[in-house]
């Protein structure tokens, strides 16, 4: 998460933008490139608009991937969330740092899958996303962003979530073996 | 209702009751313009015990002991408190049924900790209420706790409670401590260690698990119900506990009655416990398997996951609880039965008609002196001269009204020795076989009389063949547990020879039993009895049966030595269709029964 944090619109308006997502971002033909150019070309105008964009930027080979670049754009270009990143120190890089955020997350799940179905994903998206570029909800300090973050990321969970799935599976298997020999021990009484 | 200034504490309870009876209507919106209920009963000084408010799903009605919401300091809440209430009978549990599974499968999520079930029910509903309003309408429900926390002072919150408060803050989106106020108690909430940081990650685990739960069931109390139990289980202590913060209850009062009826066949009761850790629902990382080193040394085959099904013994557990005073295995095995109901056998019935007269023909000498029509031969002619005036009616039968065909009775001795399980504790596959035959004779007109029998002396039985089906169950779940001594002179009585001619009544014979019935047929009995049962079975003319607890293969040595009646072993519950079918087709060539046309 970066540091120097900018104040931004409220989660329930960036939520609301994600909730609209265009069909259009799925196009296959769709230039990721040009698209995230584009996105920091609001950001920060180039002095030269036919200068190379983001030349440390590589995006991501699978399309799930690029689905989330795509969507991590389209909420950038949000006029709340644009105007409130003009303003602030080094703005490409914030989107970058947003965008892998969102790529990092939607690794395994699909955003088809939640986007419009579980408003909990729905905002750890948004969240993730924030954390990267550097935005603080309105309304939120850092220390209650944080703690959202803790309550609604699957990443900050999935070692406990893990586990409690393991012991879960390894409680049934035990009970299941000393009910079997417990059954066994009686057919021998 | 936000905004509204809050009584001071011994204020005018009118004043209170005309803010409560304001916010009704309001209430009542929220949970969809459709809906009415009579306007809620607002108790000034309570029913006597620290409840905030109450709901009845008998009579619909929703109540509120405005002196506790006084002591809480949460008259400004009115709206809140009254669309919880209503949230009961619309979201969860909604139905006298539903509420009956919500607690049957909350006690299945508990396992060895059924006495919370009644209080881990609320919980579940009311977790699923709060977050509808809270979400869909925003109404202030974290309120609720954090004033009667206040009001109550701070006293040590156990894990349970934690969880569930956490479970809020997760699902509303507050800081963390907004509920909780800090870290949870030991575990008795006084005493014992504290909490560890291992266990309070597990705590915050499952909130997490709890809060994702809620959403995936945010429609289906009793789908959720022993999920949201089976977190819960371990942060409970083994002894039973009270309330913790603002109470509200349930009317339990009103559970009887007829509702409960078709509960003991809702497959829902059996269905296996699926703990929210590993529903992919819930958990993304469910699925994922245990690694190598997590195997247990299996030196068996291990069994999935709970397969063990909903017996008398559970649904007997789940009246106890709900306060119902129905015979548990009676509603069982009527259950169970309905499953596989048989069509009976029908008897064609004899067609008696009148003879209808068609005219008059000549009588002559030799003709049956009792064909002369004496009255029509007078009117014809005074002088009678054999022969030549003499008349005979000409009769011919009359076309043969639609009748109906008359069922066979059953007669149904039931082995309730030492060596047969006991039905009430044991789902016994012979007494729902026996339950099938009785329910279809029952079903297509036919009277049934079961007899109970175990060692000499023990028999009880229905009065007589009757028609009354709680009489016929609850005779078939009666247990004895003693000898075996078949009651042979019964059986000569109800059946003597010439029987079925005398009163036009064929009966079926059945016995249930195991290698008992051997005694039937003459073992440990008088000599004189040996023949008894063969005798009977002809007298009762309608065949016979015997459904036995033995092995295929005892069955056919059974066989050798009862003469006509057919044997149907039955060693495991999951042969009783097989049976029900076999009964139907080999004894009165019906192939496929109605009940099973009916159940695709």
């Amino acid at each position: 998460m970066s540091t120097d944090l900018t104040p931004g619109p409220p989660l329930v308006v960036v939520v609301a933008r994600l909730r609209s997502v265009p069909d259009e971002l799925a196009d296959p033909r769709l230039s990721l490139p040009a698209l995230v150019a584009d996105t920091a070309d609001r950001l920060a105008p180039a002095a030269d608009p036919w200068s190379e964009p983001a030349p440390n930027w590589q995006p991501p080979s699978d399309e799930v991937g690029a689905q989330a670049v795509a969507i991590g754009c389209w909420l950038v270009l949000d006029p709340p969330v644009t105007t409130c990143l003009r303003g602030s120190s080094d703005p490409v890089g914030r989107l970058h740092a947003g965008l892998a955020e969102l790529v990092t997350l939607t690794a395994d799940s699909p955003p088809a899958h939640w986007i419009g179905a579980d408003p909990e994903r729905e905002e750890e998206a948004v969240r993730a996303l924030c954390r990267g570029l550097g935005v603080l909800f309105d309304g939120e300090s850092e220390a209650t962003a944080a703690d959202r973050w803790a309550a609604v990321s699957t990443a900050a969970r999935r070692q406990a979530l893990r586990d409690a799935a393991r012991a879960e599976e390894l409680a049934q298997q035990l009970a299941a073996k000393a009910a079997a020999e417990a059954a066994a021990r009686a057919a021998y009484v | 209702m936000r905004g509204r200034p809050r009584l001071r504490p011994g204020e005018a309870t009118d004043a209170l009751r005309e803010r409560f009876a304001e916010a009704w209507p309001q209430a009542l919106a929220l949970w969809g313009p459709a809906l009415r209920l009579h306007d809620p009963d607002l108790h000034p000084a309570g029913r006597g015990e620290p409840t905030l408010a109450w709901f009845s799903l008998g009579d619909a009605s929703v109540s509120v002991d405005l002196a506790e919401v006084s002591r809480l300091g949460l008259d400004d809440l009115a709206v809140p408190i009254l669309a919880h209430e209503i949230g009961h009978h619309v979201l969860a549990p909604a139905t006298r049924t539903d509420n009956a599974l919500v607690l049957a499968r909350v006690r299945a999520g508990l396992g060895d900790r059924p006495r919370h079930g009644a209080m881990v029910a609320n919980l579940w509903c009311d977790t699923l209420v709060n977050d509808r309003l809270r979400r869909r309408h925003e109404l202030p429900m974290e309120q609720v706790y954090l004033r009667s926390a206040a009001a109550g002072g701070r006293r040590p919150t156990p894990p349970w409670w934690w969880l569930w408060m956490r479970t809020f803050e997760l699902l509303w989106a507050l800081p963390t401590a907004t509920l909780t106020g800090g870290d949870p108690a030991p575990f008795d909430g006084r005493h014992g260690p504290p909490i560890d940081d291992s266990t309070r990650r597990r705590l915050e685990a499952d909130a997490w698990l709890l809060s994702r739960h809620t959403r995936a069931f945010a429609t289906d109390p009793v789908g959720g119900a022993a999920g949201f139990a089976a977190v819960l289980r371990p942060w409970l202590p083994e002894q039973a506990i009270g309330g913790h913060g603002p109470a509200c209850g349930g009317d339990t009062d009103d559970v009887g009655g007829e509702p409960l009826g078709g509960l003991a066949g809702d497959p829902r009761l059996g269905a296996p416990v699926v703990p929210p850790a590993l529903d992919p629902r819930v958990n993304p990382e469910a699925g994922r398997g245990l690694a190598a080193d997590d195997e247990p040394p299996a030196e068996t085959p291990l069994p999935g996951p709970s397969g063990q099904g909903y017996g008398p013994a559970e649904l007997a557990g789940l009246y106890a609880a709900l306060g119902s005073t129905r015979d548990a295995a009676v509603d069982y095995y009527r259950a169970q039965a309905r499953r596989h109901q048989v069509p009976f056998p029908v008897q064609p019935a004899q067609r008696h008609t009148e003879p209808e007269l068609t005219g008059w023909d000549g009588w002559n000498v030799g003709d049956p002196l009792t064909d002369l029509d004496w009255q029509h031969t007078v009117l014809r002619s005074p002088v009678v001269v054999p022969g030549v005036t003499t008349l005979r009616r000409l009769d011919e039968p009359a076309p043969t009204p639609p009748g109906r065909d008359r069922p066979v009775d059953l007669d149904l001795y039931v082995d309730c020795s030492g060596s047969m399980p006991n039905p009430r504790t044991t789902a016994s596959p012979a007494t729902i076989a026996a339950a099938v035959l009785a329910l279809s004779a029952l079903r297509v007109g036919g009277q049934v009389q079961v007899t109970v029998w175990s060692g000499p002396g023990q028999v009880a039985r229905t009065a007589g063949f009757v028609r009354d089906e709680d009489e016929v169950l609850t005779a078939l779940v009666t247990h004895f547990g003693g000898g075996t001594s078949f009651p042979l002179p019964l059986l000569a009585a109800d059946h003597p020879p010439g029987r079925a001619e005398r009163t036009s009544r064929r009966v079926h014979i059945c016995c249930l039993s195991d290698s008992g019935v051997e005694s039937m047929f003459g073992v440990g009995q008088r000599d004189s009895d040996s023949g008894v049962a063969h005798a009977a079975l002809e007298s009762a003319g309608g065949g016979g049966s015997l459904i036995l607890v033995v092995p295929a293969v005892w069955a056919s040595h059974v066989q050798d030595y009862c003469g006509n009646y057919v044997v149907y072993p039955v060693p495991e519950l999951t042969d009783v269709v097989p049976f029900a079918r076999a009964f139907a087709a080999r004894t009165w060539g019906v192939g496929v029964t109605r009940s099973a046309k009916e159940s695709r």
